[in-house]
């Protein structure tokens, strides 16, 4: 997957990981499978409702604990983007912050639904931006969560 | 990976909303350099650049086509090459709503990828290419056009041929890059980084290009590939963006010539 991962264009990506347990055990399918169908469904939903178009590439990992998901993102001045997060735990709530190249945050608007979640955002200047995922409550310690988007 | 297509059209759930308290402090060190070394969702789609570039200017689309070879090139490396300049060209005929060039250019993909040994396993991935360009769902192109591309990258890797596999994504890459200069370069474009894909992309193009074989590297035309793209990646380097750097029109008519020149003697037969 990592060798995949190196040329840029795999579908499915792994996940670069920061926190205390290191290392993060591996994405069993079952739960990728869930936590993917749920971004791709939401991501397919966006685009149908809003004439977006939407990315085939997708990232997933395990977030555990306080571990902390970085996936950079490139995203151009000019057009609205929808990232859309799913997970295979419908509890689970997760963290999403967004920065910069300089690693200054980006304002969005969230939306949360059951084992999902959209943050649109309308970069103002084009490049490659961090997009930061964690658990963000107590009770679900443990979520696999994807992640694609939509443009136009 | 192709059942996305069948997806439900069901409508979007509706969300709870709440707007991004703005209390988060900046991304740390620590963070940041993961998502330096992170895998990318970081490349995007040609459709998403493409996109931008025509709400900057107005590009004529039909006038960036490049001839289809009448007989594929010969050399490995120079086919799977073209695997991605053709990649890119059905963007372009897909941005341009031209059915029969996009006809014209799944024909000469599939010559390609016959030659590269994967015609047969991926025809449903072209197949449905053509059906989108029937019903005219430009935007499902776009995506089974990204599906081929990465469905390409991993036969070539099954086969173990990982410089063929970075050279399908340089080539699709700089014929992109080639396009996206041009039209900056022609058109009255405010962001002119635009003509290199947007900040990091060319960096991304060259660590891409680092890892094909040093024997593959050193021989022509890989050589002057390299050549020609680490002075794009120069051009348009990190340094520069962060010093905040105005970016002249030389500077994006050099960049269309050097992906010029590499599109070229990477098609020569």
């Amino acid at each position: 997957m990592f060798r995949r991962a190196a040329l840029y264009l795999a579908v499915t990506l792994a996940c670069p990981l920061a926190g205390a347990q290191d290392p993060v055990p591996a994405t069993k399918e079952a739960d990728g499978a869930k936590a993917v169908r749920q971004a791709r469904t939401l991501a397919h939903e966006l685009a149908a409702a809003g004439s977006y178009g939407q990315r085939a590439a997708l990232w997933e990992c395990r977030l555990e604990g306080d571990t902390v998901a970085v996936v950079p993102v490139q995203l151009y001045a000019g057009n609205t983007y929808q990232l859309a997060v799913g997970f295979d735990a419908p509890s689970a709530v997760v963290g999403l912050s967004v920065f910069d190249a300089r690693g200054k945050l980006v304002p969005g608007v969230v939306q949360r639904g059951e084992g999902r979640m959209v943050f649109e955002v309308k970069p103002a200047k084009s490049g490659v931006f961090s997009v930061r995922l964690r658990l963000a409550d107590e009770k679900v310690r443990s979520a696999v969560a994807a992640l694609t988007y939509v443009y136009k | 990976m192709l059942a996305t297509a069948v997806l439900s059209l069901a409508p979007v759930a509706v969300l709870a909303q709440e707007r991004l308290v703005a209390d988060v402090p900046d991304l740390p060190d620590e963070h940041a350099a993961i998502a330096r070394r992170g895998e990318r969702l970081s490349f995007p789609s040609p459709a998403e650049y493409f996109r931008v570039l025509a709400k900057a200017t107005n590009p004529r689309w039909r006038t960036w086509y490049r001839e289809l070879a009448a007989v594929p090139p010969t050399d490995r490396s120079k086919v799977s090459a073209g695997l991605g300049f053709l990649i890119a060209e059905a963007h372009l005929a897909a941005m341009a709503r031209d059915e029969q060039r996009l006809h014209n250019v799944c024909l000469e993909l599939g010559a390609h990828m016959k030659i590269l040994g994967f015609k047969d396993a991926l025809a449903p991935v072209i197949a449905n290419v053509e059906a989108r360009v029937l019903a005219s769902n430009w935007n499902a192109v776009h995506m089974d056009l990204e599906i081929l591309a990465a469905e390409a990258v991993e036969e070539l890797l099954r086969q173990r041929d990982e410089d063929s596999a970075r050279l399908a994504t340089l080539g699709l890459w700089m014929r992109v890059m080639h396009v996206g200069s041009g039209v900056v370069a022609g058109g009255e474009v405010k962001d002119l980084s635009l003509a290199a894909g947007g900040e990091g992309l060319p960096q991304r193009l060259a660590e891409v290009a680092a890892g094909i074989s040093e024997k593959a590297k050193e021989t022509e035309p890989l050589a002057l590939m390299m050549r020609q793209g680490e002075k794009v990646a120069r051009i348009w380097s990190r340094e520069k963006f962060e010093a905040g750097r105005v970016f002249t029109v030389e500077e994006v008519k050099d960049t269309h010539d050097r992906c010029a020149t590499i599109v070229s003697h990477l098609s020569a037969g």
